[in-house]
């Protein structure tokens, strides 16, 4: 079930990221899929996401190279590291991953398919810094409607996925 | 003693093993990334092609929906409009045709080869991305639309006249990725409008502004005079305008001399890229879906 349903919110985000990107509001949704799937559910539903993920959203972008794999995989290794190294969970700390998401994975193959001069890179930084603000915001909402559906499905939610780690160390 | 050297010796071997695999690996994905790409790629345009097409439509249902919030008098003035737009059009069409059809007579009669002819097919963009946003695109026709490689792209201008936009660098089944004329995938062969003199266009550095290359010398070039497509390439249809020559100064002549061969000009093209959302794909007669 948890294969399906990030399935499904895989096409989802990629239409939507894809539609937005078609008229100019350049928001990287699939970073924080990404995330979610890899904290939530464990690093092999987010590693696994990385591929499909970086296919989908770069061919259908026109890119020629899938470069954002490497941004991705940033992000499931983030994921991992706020896991297990970040014991509290607040709504206000929510907003660190919120602002490093867009930032770890969109800014790297914006560099690598836009060139690495002065102008893509001043244009990418500006970009990575204004979805890492809308992140910070957004995210917990976000957090709230996966975890809604998730939860529908009688699968595992965000807020358990520490306890769970918890346990598992015990 | 000899057990801990066996037992050395067989840990060495494991790990010698290890990064000879992780090497032949290595050696392997590289060897066989080309092919994996472009399959990869076609694939996942082709898997995501049907549901990206639905947005386009329900984009549209939209628009249309907003259209019936107008007034009817306003409306009606516009389909007015566009019936005489239409019925000027259809004379054009019949024009033409019998000028086709003379020129294919006289082609004949000459014994000359007959010109190809393009089945221009619409297509709206589906997909670009915020880092190659003026570069490529991709639009949701593909190769069974009859849609090649190679094939030129055009779009509306500003005025809504057909300029040059790119061409078609990559098919799959369901979608194409255009390279813009801003792009350095992107080689035209064009013609200056004053005096046909006939050059290359390219986009040596996708920062700066593209430049026509090879040039006669003794060509006439005006500041912001037009370049338009030459037609020597079989797959893009001639006279499209594509670009206007930039002064290159005051009393300075638009077009730079090289090594005593060839005149150079730098050239702005017309297409306003920002903007396009739909685009003609010329395709060739034969090549279009049935």
């Amino acid at each position: 079930m948890r294969f399906t349903y990030l399935f499904v919110m895989l096409i989802i985000f990629v239409i939507l990221q894809i539609s937005l990107r078609a008229i100019g509001i350049n928001f990287p949704l699939l970073p924080l899929l990404i995330f979610y799937a890899a904290y939530t559910y464990g690093p092999w539903f987010g590693f696994g996401l990385v591929l499909p993920a970086a296919f989908l959203l770069d061919f259908n972008g026109g890119w020629t190279h899938p470069w954002s794999i490497f941004g991705f995989i940033a992000v499931a290794c983030f994921a991992i590291f706020w896991l297990h190294r970040i014991e509290s969970d607040s709504l206000l700390l929510l907003a660190i991953p919120g602002f490093t998401l867009p930032v770890l994975g969109d800014f790297p193959q914006n560099l690598l398919a836009g060139g690495f001069t002065v102008s893509n890179i001043l244009n990418s930084g500006a970009d990575a810094l204004a979805n890492g603000v809308l992140g910070a915001i957004l995210f917990p909402f976000w957090i709230i409607i996966l975890d809604f559906f998730g939860k529908k499905l009688g699968l595992c939610t965000y807020s358990e996925a520490k306890e769970r780690v918890k346990k598992e160390n015990l | 003693m000899n057990m801990d050297m066996n037992d050395e010796n067989l840990k060495g071997k494991k790990i010698y093993r290890i990064l000879l695999f992780i090497f032949l690996g290595i050696v392997l994905l590289v060897a066989v990334y080309a092919s994996l790409r472009r399959t990869a790629a076609r694939f996942s345009r082709d898997f995501m092609s049907p549901f990206l097409r639905t947005v386009t439509v329900t984009e549209d249902g939209v628009f249309y929906a907003a259209q019936l919030a107008k007034p009817k008098k306003q409306l009606a003035a516009e389909v007015q409009t566009l019936q005489e737009r239409n019925l000027i059009l259809e004379a054009k069409i019949r024009t033409l045709q019998n000028l086709q059809t003379e020129n294919r007579t006289l082609r004949a009669l000459l014994k000359m080869p007959e010109s190809p002819g393009f089945t221009p097919i619409t297509a709206e963009i589906s997909g670009r991305t915020a880092a190659q946003w003026r570069e490529r695109f991709v639009i949701n026709r593909g190769w069974a639309d009859g849609i090649r490689v190679g094939n030129a792209v055009a779009a509306p201008d500003d005025s809504g006249n057909l300029v040059m936009a790119g061409r078609v660098i990559e098919v799959s089944g369901g979608t194409a990725v255009v390279a813009t004329v801003f792009s350095g995938d992107c080689h035209l062969s064009v013609i200056t409008e004053s005096d046909n003199s006939a050059g290359g266009m390219k986009v040596l550095d996708e920062n700066t502004l593209p430049v026509v290359r090879y040039l006669p010398i003794g060509g006439k070039y005006q500041d912001y005079g037009k370049i338009l497509t030459s037609g020597i390439a079989e797959d893009t249809p001639a006279n499209i305008p594509v670009a206007t020559i930039v002064p290159r100064g005051k009393d300075v002549p638009p077009a730079a001399i090289i090594d005593q061969l060839y005149a150079e000009v730098r050239v702005s093209p017309l297409i306003r890229i920002d903007t396009v959302r739909t685009v003609v794909v010329f395709t060739k007669n034969g090549d279009a879906a049935k």
